[in-house]
């Protein structure tokens, strides 16, 4: 390991691949809850579909602000377009 | 899309998990955010851009995603709690009883990416570009990262009188 050529000497570093080793070798605790793989497959099935949903959605989520704003900038158009009119019938 | 299938993942799976599982729960230190962790990550690596059938690929990958999501958690945490900690004047450690053995404690005494860094160098046997991208970080800064890393944990061990030979 060329990253380990500074201040912790090759026996210092002995010991701490050692420690890390048995560290890495302990044994999982009880309180390890794996869920069955089966259930995680459909779990990640919902989660695809859910994402791909999501994926085709965003852009018309996005265009909904847009198009009501774009009618009520026409609404006001048409409003100032027609008050003259509206003004000699009223 | 990666091309996976029920028993590409299952096969997957089986020989991964207890790996993630491990690196979840000693970065993080509790068992339930590791159980949700890899859940997580073996969820999100189906819908990856990822040949299904590059083991070596995946792997880092799954390692890769529960490092963001354990990144995730400690700027969520961070948020949290410096409001939490305002409130109430200090912060509160909590630790998992059965995380603290004679073997992790000094382990659990580093930060939590000093946890990271040491656990995929040591026993993923990760290089400097795997490590940093697991952790989203640039791999120039790995080095010094490291180092440091080493440093302090050889200092906690070297303070509690703990040693290879020694145990």
């Amino acid at each position: 390991m060329s990253w380990f050529d500074r201040n912790v000497t090759a026996d210092e570093e002995q010991h701490l691949a050692g420690y890390m080793t048995r560290l890495g070798a302990s044994p999982l605790p009880r309180t390890a809850r794996m869920p069955d793989v089966e259930l995680l497959w459909v779990k990640a099935q919902m989660l695809r579909r859910w994402e791909a949903e999501r994926k085709v959605q965003a852009p018309l989520d996005l265009m909904e602000p847009v198009q009501i704003a774009a009618g009520l900038v026409a609404a006001g158009v048409l409003l100032v377009w027609a008050l003259p009119s509206l003004l000699k019938v009223f | 899309m990666a091309n996976w299938d029920e028993r590409t993942f299952a096969s997957f799976y089986e020989r991964t998990w207890r790996a993630v599982w491990l690196y979840a729960y000693r970065v993080t230190g509790h068992a339930s955010d590791a159980d949700d962790i890899v859940q997580e990550a073996f969820c999100r690596i189906i819908s990856a851009e990822i040949d299904a059938s590059d083991e070596e690929g995946l792997r880092r990958y799954v390692f890769r995603i529960a490092g963001n999501l354990m990144a995730d958690r400690w700027r969520r945490a961070a948020r949290e709690g410096s409001w939490l900690e305002r409130l109430r004047g200090a912060p509160e450690v909590h630790v998992d009883p059965e995380y603290d053995d004679s073997v992790s404690r000094e382990f659990a005494a580093l930060t939590p990416r000093e946890r990271a860094l040491l656990w995929l160098a040591y026993v993923e046997g990760d290089n400097h570009q795997e490590i940093a991208d697991a952790l989203g970080l640039r791999r120039g800064s790995i080095k010094v990262l490291l180092f440091r890393a080493r440093a302090k944990l050889r200092d906690l061990l070297t303070a509690r009188g703990v040693t290879a030979r020694a145990q």
